[in-house]
């Protein structure tokens, strides 16, 4: 392991930063459920078709519906434990 | 060739977005605009599903450690106990940056199409079933304008693209429940009805985009509906999407505190999550003339925020003042704390409140 790995965390970055990260994450998050639901699209498009289409010339009609329950396991996946902070940090 | 055309290969509506609508909303531009918005949705619901029990679980346990020692705190010693815990100050950072994330990706998708929604806007206007009034140079009160109203840019009345922005924020706010006006049909479904039967006259009070006036057509369609509502992008909106669903509806932008409605008009008002978005006096007056143009005999249904208790809810008052403070709601704090209860009494021969979670349902006789 090299020096510059050991060198303790919080270092460079007042306490109050985590704030900020945590809207980095937010935003990353997002970014990359984008990616992934654009990928299953396209996946779903090619099978089907036996072409690979975009996802925007898909048009939707009143009736659409969003399928919330993948969207809602993978947020439940990257930030489920959030919710088991609590009322203290484990500093250990 | 226009995007109002219908798609030739689909035979599907393409609306002005060129992606064709969501429930009664135009699509976002892109598909990557609709799956952003679609996990901002997930995230704030597991920032209501998960974060706010276990916040409110936190809470607690620091108050039977004896940290809050009143029943009765002022929000400056919940906070001072509430703000250092951990869990909740995550989530009061997911809950800001989802509201955030929410209307930055709204404004940027609509805008792509921008010319195309606000054509629209302005082709529904002399169309009909319904009617529309409204004046591009109404004069707003100063509490309307002070602030942008859950930190949408533009708040309800400054971007002509208000309406549509506010659907598809709204739409993420609550989860996706209401993409078919579902909630609102349902809502309004359970409105009761005078007395005596009769019900000519229905009038919706701050309808917003008009989606529980809509609804009322559809319960009562013999009975003339009205809708009203301050800020013009919304009513335009209210007017297009009504005229889109064919729903005789007839809006108007008007103050609720200053109707232009003759007195024993309407045999049902429906005023909802209007009172905490107005300072306590204003609030009052609307009130007040919502109780003017009520027949007698007829029913006004109050739905908003409810009421605080003592003893004090400690984290339902923690988690208002959040909104209060991060989410532009500059009324609503000092709104649950007004006594409506003893207000309402007063103006009226018979109140009912019924309490459920966070919202309270007044029903009104006059």
């Amino acid at each position: 392991m090299s020096d510059r790995v050991k060198e303790p965390l919080g270092k460079f970055a007042p306490e109050n930063i985590n704030d900020h990260v945590l809207h980095v994450i937010f935003e990353l998050a997002a970014e990359l459920w984008v990616v992934k639901r654009r990928l299953a699209e396209i996946e779903e498009s090619a099978v089907q078709g036996g072409a690979i289409t975009s996802p925007d010339a898909k048009i939707r009609d009143e009736s659409f519906a969003f399928d919330n329950s993948g969207r809602d396991a993978f947020v439940e996946r990257i930030f489920g434990s959030l919710k088991d902070i609590g009322a203290k940090l484990d500093t250990q | 060739m226009s995007k109002q055309a219908v798609n030739s290969s689909s035979k599907i509506n393409s609306g002005p977005t060129g992606r064709g609508y969501i429930g009664t909303m135009a699509a976002m531009s892109s598909f990557d605009d609709e799956s952003y918005l679609d996990f901002i949705e997930g995230l704030r619901m597991f920032a209501l599903r998960s974060m706010n029990p276990s916040s409110a679980k936190a809470l607690k346990e620091e108050i039977n450690a004896g940290k809050i020692k009143s029943e009765n705190p002022t929000i400056a010693e919940t906070r001072a106990v509430a703000d250092p815990i951990p869990v909740i100050g995550i989530r009061n950072r997911m809950l800001h940056s989802t509201q955030g994330l929410n209307w930055g990706r709204i404004v940027d998708s609509y805008d792509v199409n921008r010319d195309a929604l606000e054509q629209e806007l302005t082709d529904a206007e002399k169309d009909g079933p319904g009617t529309l009034r409204w004046n591009p140079n109404f004069v707003y009160p100063d509490y309307f304008t002070a602030i942008p109203y859950h930190r949408q840019p533009g708040s309800y009345h400054a971007d002509p693209l208000g309406g549509h922005v506010y659907h598809y924020g709204t739409k993420v706010f609550h989860g996706g429940s209401n993409d078919k006006d579902e909630s609102k049909i349902e809502r309004i479904g359970m409105l009761p009805e005078p007395k005596d039967g009769v019900m000519n006259k229905f009038l919706d009070i701050a309808c917003a985009i008009g989606s529980g006036t809509v609804a009322a057509k559809l319960r009562w369609p013999k009975a003339e509906v009205y809708g009203i509502e301050l800020a013009g992008p919304l009513v335009r909106y209210a007017h297009m999407r009504a005229t889109r669903l064919k729903s005789e509806v007839h809006f108007s932008q008007q103050l609720a505190e200053k109707l232009d409605f003759a007195d024993n008009t309407f045999d049902l008002i429906y005023m909802s999550t209007l009172l905490h978005e107005m300072p306590l006096e204003e609030g009052r007056k609307a009130v007040q003339e919502a109780h003017r143009v009520l027949r007698p005999g007829g029913i006004l249904v109050i739905n908003d925020m409810v009421q605080a208790t003592k003893p004090l809810n400690i984290w339902s008052d923690y988690d208002r003042y959040f909104d209060h403070r991060f989410n532009n709601e500059p009324y609503a704090y000092k709104y649950v704390h007004s006594d409506l209860d003893s207000f309402l009494a007063k103006q009226f021969s018979s109140v009912e409140n019924l309490v459920q979670g966070k919202t309270s349902t007044w029903t009104c006789t006059k």
